[in-house]
């Protein structure tokens, strides 16, 4: 009820504010200057209508007094744009309108040759949008479905735009791929379908997995976005749905990806267990219909697409072997090493100095095949009403839940924890709706939208105990005695030996159990002014409102999780809060249920843009404008712990049309871009989240030396032992992070709808939010790191201190929730500390693109382009890929002085080469065309990390050599094949089959790497290199546990497949 | 930075097919250069040899000789800071005057001497960068791995410890630690400054002063310049610090019973153990003790902890624990006995290892009540604390 009320009002707010469009375009538009012939005069006046089956009516304009005229709000589609003069009747056919896009149309009218009554221009349209200065790469249904892409939803074209990849670390967080735009991490970008935006609140990532058979056109805007666009520091994804029309329009398809080949066996040098992964098989099916309900006036457009896919994991065993052991040794020993084993070709040999063990694969009797099973259900409805011909409204409801049984846990443990279910119900909900007002001099576009996500995991029976971690290099065969092979401390030779160590194992039940929903009501007005004063302006006021929620259950299944440490005590983890502050007994209380978090952000937005047509020097168009946004990061009590209402973004640019044709721009642009601050900082800082660990006592164990957790007799817990469990601090200068970004470039068609470009990208971090600890893990503040300290800040607190009356005795000089003097003290410290010690945040990407886009037409399509791109820094973004953490704005980077060591270098998403070729050839034959399609991606792989452990912060947390020391991974490539047959049955029906061959030569090259140097605690060597390896030692002074298995691979690219499908289109 | 336009664009040019390029995508793009100038001498900690997670115990013992700065200035609009943990506490942020005072500075020598920690002291001579590696050898296998039980040698003659004799402190390792940052840390004994040369003192006796005797010249960073002080001036050859330790400490937290409680009883098998920073002479303890009828002072035996296994003595001595078990019987067939119940105050005095300072203890209190403890759940029984003469 709570949810449905704040929707009407925001619905409400909306549809009253006069304010201007201030969420993605879904339209492009159409703009030219109409001159005659013969004298040149420009000619005010003349009638310009346009019609395409993609709109609804058509659209009229006339000429100014200076020839000039200009047509908006025109969905995705090929136009015809007539121009009436007299007697006069100029064709101008082909017209190619893209979202957010604008295409200049001249004309030149042949007045003095009045006796023609109709000319029909045979010439190509052009294809250049000079319009806007954005950095964008449209994807379009023609595309998707002639040239080999490999998934089925819209994220699987992500990658196509220049100097996009999959985000490095990035797999398996988020829904779909998780991309890097420009240097940048995956939740820094923006996902907007149809103008709303859809992005996951919580942690910035794709909110909604949605079938590409839907989709009409998808704009992925890589930088320079216009001030419309806020809140992401990477990309943004602007998808366009599929419409209704004049004609009913259809389809029926099903596609199965019945194999792919085994992917490579994947597991750590000489551990027990192992596993590899393939796609067992994939299809989808589905329709979509879309036609007038009533023509010109209201069209509907209708879809359901389930896609099913399976994932075979198939866990193995092995055994080191023990037939080499020195007579007369004693002791513990390891294994054989593997004298086969060599150093990976990327790697430095002084990185290899833990040879792999000999191992011998056990029989097919221990091996385990599990299936993971995702349903994927799309549905989509949508009705597009012309009121009138200056009116239009669009109403559109998107369901995408999925369900996914099978593998959610970690091979190296027990089934109870590995294997569940999980139920994510997304929907999408929007009213747009547009007005043109003032003889269509004003533009209103109003736009209200609704997102909801709710992730329910479910474990099986086996997991509704209590989780049990063992750390560090365990005995297969004390948790799975039946894997007989493993029999443990078996004696040879006077030695001990385990032949199946695991280096960790979880046992028991499914442990962490995390149940989210995540809310986002939207709104946005924008109005468009069109004027002229020395050439044409048009100029955009917007607004636009979020109110983003997030509910958040976390527990521990059978109440608790238990880690074991070598040769030590059990370790019990519980939640636990301190708010309210003072609890049953003034310290905080036990939750032995979990803890459970509903916080907000409501996100605000205006924005004022002017695009100048200047009349004076044609084909020079400059874009200027400043979008603003302010943020309020709410508590659980809905008090607000962050506000940041000073988040200024310029964005200035220029483009001239050196062609004055429409085929040609020179442009540049700066622009700032803000991010906006994911809900889980909400969920983790101002939410009362704390935990308890404590020793758990007198469990008792097996004859494996297995524990029962439930047999501990403690932990003695008590509430005064919750770690955390109430608010951070916030520093009181607190600024939003904000990425800067300088584009310069040229495009230029060539002909045959063919469009080369070249640019250069610059952009770079300005500043970011960032949890600190001056007072080495005390306390932690919200804070800019690297930025000066503001005096003023440190007087209006030195001010509040001395406002503040003394504390209670009971406080002793120390913080707490009564002690607001000490409080305010400890702010202030800590504040002024943060000058000290935190490097400022750098990530610099440098980038020269080279492009080449061709509409289809002439019978084929392409899209290229090369990028040679370098992203240095120390701050890689919202992820931190050296340890997989997604905690936007509350990193464990900046948490410690010390663990800023050796964090500058290439980041994780450096990856300089990017070469991506992919488009079709069509090949008519009667009624009949063969498509032939192929894709051609090669990147260059991801510096390598040399990381080990901190001492309280634990693995893979230090950097033991500076960034990228550990080399690169290999380069990448891979070829795709499409193929296709269409026919047309009829003049209403036709039928495609396809098929498609993904990674043509099974290049299964390594993605990723195991980066873990040593598990050891270890401090890093300051600017070393490979050579001071040899040097390096523990805490203790002793040389360190080396990792065996660093620098090789835990990834793989994926194996061949091949798709088959069938469409019938009507 | 070396990211530059130019690069980009001289990378573009050079790269005429995308795969063969390899020579624009190298990983050492950005890293930090070491600080200009000479390797300099920043800190020179003495500390708590401890590590996480494993013996010796922490005292929480951390000096720097080099800081000489005055304390930070402090009131009450003005409060004490402090950026790091000595082995994971707080240390204390009081102001000495809440309208304009100074902060207590947690790395200041103590007026009374350089605290110890009874045989596992470390000194670390901080630099402000990487030194040349040529000054350790490392023992390494086929593989290029450290092997051996201790296959890091620090090259001879770069420092010295010395007593106050000017003679080589004996059983004094040391070893180059690579890694660390010189200037920030979370805890100053479980995450220590770095890198260092450190140095591992076979005992530091208190009351006693020693000097770290350092060779500049033999120390050089990775360019060859030799080592300088913290302000860049070239140390001379050689430079000596001295420092004096601080008299012998007790351990009240390893001690028992807790005489700071009152009444203080135990039960009639337990053992009075007294633990200290300092290691001693076992055989200088003396005791003052009056008791309750048929109590013996002289049946009182003192002695260094040996644990609990007669087998493993050797091995289990702890030098800064004393125990005193009471006793019956004499020579061979001397052994522990129940302490008679009664009231009781005690007193003892002892020597350090080196025979040189005594420690007095103060007069103290304590009643013998109740049953025996049952070894198997209480520590303090002297079945869990064997005498020398039960050593096997």
């Amino acid at each position: 009820m709570r949810t449905l009320a704040r929707f009407s009002l925001a619905l409400a707010a909306a549809l009253l504010l006069f304010a201007p469009k201030a969420h993605a375009a879904v339209s492009g538009s159409i703009e030219g200057t109409v001159i005659d012939q013969a004298s040149g005069k420009k000619l005010g006046g003349v009638t310009i209508t346009v019609t395409s089956p993609a709109l609804q009516g058509e659209q009229t304009e006339f000429t100014d007094a200076d020839g000039h005229y200009i047509i908006t709000d025109l969905p995705p589609g090929e136009y015809l744009v007539r121009f009436y003069f007299a007697n006069l009747h100029i064709e101008r056919p082909g017209v190619f309108v893209q979202a957010d896009k604008t295409l200049a149309i001249n004309v030149a009218m042949p007045t003095q040759t009045a006796q023609v009554q109709t000319i029909r221009i045979v010439e190509q349209a052009p294809n250049v949008d000079v319009g806007n200065t954005q950095t964008q790469t449209a994807v379009t249904n023609d595309f998707v479905r002639n040239t080999p892409v490999q998934g089925r939803t819209y994220d699987s074209i992500m990658t196509l735009a220049p100097g996009a990849a999959a985000g490095t670390g990035e797999t398996g967080i988020g829904k779909g791929t998780s991309v890097s735009f420009n240097g940048s991490t995956g939740p820094e970008n923006n996902f907007l379908i149809d103008g709303v935006n859809s992005t996951n609140p919580a942690f910035g990532l794709l909110g909604t997995q949605l079938t590409l058979e839907f989709v009409g056109e998808t704009e992925l805007i890589t930088g320079g976005y216009n001030a419309e666009y806020g809140r992401a520091t990477g990309g943004v994804v602007n998808v366009i749905t599929k419409s209704g029309s004049n004609q009913f329009h259809g389809d029926l398809w099903f596609n199965a990806t019945p194999f792919q080949l085994d992917g490579h066996f994947i597991a750590r040098s000489g551990e027990a267990i192992g596993f590899r992964n393939h796609q067992k098989y994939a299809m989808d099916f589905g329709f979509d219909l879309g036609g007038p309900i009533v023509k010109d006036k209201v069209w509907f457009y209708v879809g359901f697409a389930p896609t099913f896919t399976t994932f075979e994991t198939t866990r193995s065993l092995r055994t080191r072997t023990d037939n080499d052991i020195p007579a007369g040794f004693m002791g513990a020993y390891a294994g054989d090493k593997d004298p086969s084993v060599t150093c990976p070709a990327w790697l430095d040999k002084r990185f290899c100095t833990t040879p792999g063990f000999a191992t011998v694969d056990l029989p097919d009797q221990f091996t385990k095949r599990y299936q993971t099973d995702t349903r994927l259900y799309n549905w989509i409805a949508k009705l597009n009403f012309q009121l009138d011909q200056n009116n239009a409204l669009v109403l559109q409801y998107i369901g995408s839940p999925q369900t996914t049984s099978g593998i959610l846990g970690t091979l190296n443990g027990s089934e109870g924890q590995l294997l569940g279910s999980t139920f994510d119900n997304t929907h999408d909900a929007l009213v747009h709706f547009t007005s043109k007002l003032a003889d269509r001099r004003l533009q209103l576009d109003v736009l209200a939208g609704y997102h909801y996500e709710d992730l329910t995991p479910t474990p099986t029976a086996a997991g509704m105990g209590p989780g049990v971690l063992y750390g560090v290099n365990q005995d297969l065969a004390t948790f799975e005695p039946g894997v007989t092979p493993c029999a443990p401390q078996t004696p040879s030779q006077g030695a001990t030996f385990n032949p199946c160590p695991v280096l960790n194992y979880i046992d028991g039940g499914f442990g962490f159990l995390q149940h989210t929903t995540s809310q986002r009501i939207s709104a946005s007005a924008s109005a468009t002014y069109f004027a002229r004063l020395g050439g044409t302006h048009a100029i955009k006021l917007g607004f636009d409102f979020e109110d983003d929620i997030y509910k958040d259950k976390r527990s521990y299944t059978g109440g608790a999780f238990y880690r074991v440490r070598a040769g030590g005590p059990e370790i019990y983890r519980q939640y636990g809060t301190k708010i309210p502050e003072n609890g049953p007994n003034g310290d905080g209380m036990v939750l032995l249920d979990g803890f459970s978090a509903t916080t907000t952000t409501y996100n605000y937005g205006a924005y004022l843009r002017d695009s100048y047509n200047v009349g004076f020097v044609p084909g020079l168009t400059l874009n200027a404008g400043v979008r603003w946004e302010g943020q309020q990061v709410r508590d659980i009590n809905g008090v607000t712990q962050i506000g940041i209402y000073d988040n200024w973004a310029p964005r200035v640019g220029a483009i001239y049309d050196f062609t004055r044709k429409g085929r040609s721009k020179i442009f540049a642009s700066y622009g700032r871009f803000y991010e906006s601050i994911p809900l889980d900082i909400n969920d983790r800082q101002f939410s009362g989240e704390g935990i308890i660990a404590g020793i758990g006592q007198n469990c008792t164990a097996n004859a494996q030396g297995r524990i029962d957790p439930t047999t501990c007799t403690g932990p003695k817990i008590g509430n005064a032992d919750i770690n955390g469990g109430s608010f951070g601090l916030v520093s009181p200068t607190l600024k939003g992070m904000y990425s800067e970004e300088v584009t310069a470039g040229l495009q230029f068609d060539v002909g045959l709808d063919m469009v080369l470009g070249a640019s250069y990208i610059h952009r770079n971090l300005g500043r970011v939010i960032e949890d600190v600890s001056p007072d080495g893990g005390v306390n932690y503040i919200v804070a800019n790191p690297g930025e000066p300290i503001d005096q003023g800040a440190v007087h209006d607190l030195e001010s509040k201190i001395s406002s503040l009356p003394p504390d209670p005795a009971s406080c002793n000089g120390n913080s707490g929730p009564n002690c607001p003097r000490a409080n305010a003290q400890q702010q202030l410290a800590l504040y002024k500390d943060l000058s000290s010690g935190f490097a400022a945040p750098k990530r610099t990407y440098d980038a020269l693109v080279l492009t080449a886009s061709k509409r289809l037409s002439h019978n084929f399509i392409v899209l290229a382009s090369y990028t040679y791109s370098r992203t240095v820094g120390n701050y890689p973004g919202l992820f931190q890929a050296s340890n997989g953490q997604l905690d936007p704005n509350i990193s464990t980077q900046y948490d410690l002085r010390e663990l800023l060591v050796n964090r500058d270098g290439p980041l994780p998403n450096d990856r300089p080469h990017n070469l991506k070729v992919q488009g079709s050839y069509f090949i008519p034959v009667g009624a009949s065309t063969f498509i032939v399609g192929a894709a051609f991606n090669a990147f260059s792989g991801s510096p390598i990390e040399v990381l080990g452990a901190h001492p309280t912060y634990g693995r893979l947390e230090t950097y033991v050599l500076p960034r990228g020391s550990g080399g690169r991974t290999p380069f990448y490539t891979q070829v795709d094949l499409h193929l296709g047959y269409k026919r047309q049955l009829s003049s209403l029906f036709a039928l495609e089959a396809t098929a498609d061959v993904f990674n043509l030569l099974d290049q299964q090259a390594v993605t990723a790497v195991d980066a873990e140097y040593t598990t050891s605690s270890v401090k890093p060597i300051p600017n070393g290199t490979a050579a001071d390896l040899v040097n390096l030692k523990t805490l203790a002074g002793g040389p360190p546990i080396l990792n065996p298995n660093y620098g090789r691979a835990t990834a793989y690219q994926a194996p061949l497949s091949m798709r088959f499908g069938l469409r019938l289109s009507f | 930075m070396r990211m530059l336009p130019g690069l980009v664009v001289s990378c573009i040019v050079i790269a005429g097919t995308a795969a063969a390029t390899t020579g624009c995508d190298d990983t050492s793009l950005g890293h930090l250069k070491d600080p200009a100038g000479p390797p300099r001498l920043i800190k020179a900690m003495i500390q708590d040899a401890a590590f996480v997670g494993g013996p010796p115990a922490e005292r929480g013992a951390a000096v720097d000789l080099l800081d000489t700065a005055p304390p930070p200035q402090c009131s009450d609009t003005n409060p004490c800071i402090n950026q790091f943990l000595v082995a994971q506490t707080v240390p204390p942020l009081d102001c000495s005057s809440p309208t304009g005072g100074t902060c207590v500075d947690p790395l200041a020598v103590p007026a009374d001497g350089v605290p110890l920690n009874a045989g596992a002291t470390a000194i670390r001579l901080v630099f402000n960068k990487l030194l040349d590696s040529s000054i350790e050898t490392v023992a390494v296998n086929d593989n290029g791995a450290p092997t051996g039980a201790t296959p890091y040698k620090l090259a001879a003659g770069i420092v010295e410890l010395l007593d106050s004799t000017g003679t080589a402190v004996p059983g004094t390792t040391a070893y180059w630690d690579n890694s660390g940052s010189p200037e920030f840390t979370s805890d100053v004994v479980w995450i220590p400054f770095g890198p260092a040369i450190v140095i591992l003192p076979g005992n530091l006796d208190p009351e006693s002063t020693y000097t770290i005797r350092i060779h500049p010249e033999l120390l050089k960073d990775r360019q060859g310049l030799a080592a300088a002080d913290a302000s860049g001036a070239t140390l001379v050859d050689p430079t000596d610090l001295k420092f004096t330790t601080e008299a012998i400490a007790p351990n009240p937290d390893a001690s028992y019973p807790d005489f700071s409680s009152s009444p203080t009883t135990i039960a009639p098998n337990e053992v009075l153990q007294f633990a200290f920073w300092s290691l001693l002479d076992e055989t200088s303890a003396t005791v003052t003790a009056t008791g309750p009828a048929g109590f013996d002072p002289a049946a009182v035996e003192a002695y260094a902890d040996r644990g609990a296994d007669p087998t493993a003595c050797a091995d289990d001595e702890n030098d800064a624990q004393l125990d005193f078990v009471y006793t019956a019987g004499a020579g061979a067939a001397r052994a522990p006995a129940d302490w008679p119940a009664g009231d009781y105050t005690f007193s003892f005095t002892v020597k350090d290892a080196a025979g040189k300072t005594t420690f007095t203890s103060p007069t103290m209190m304590f009643t013998v009540a109740g049953a025996d403890g049952d070894p198997a759940s209480d520590a303090n029984t002297f079945d869990n604390h064997v005498t020398p003469e039960q050593c096997q």
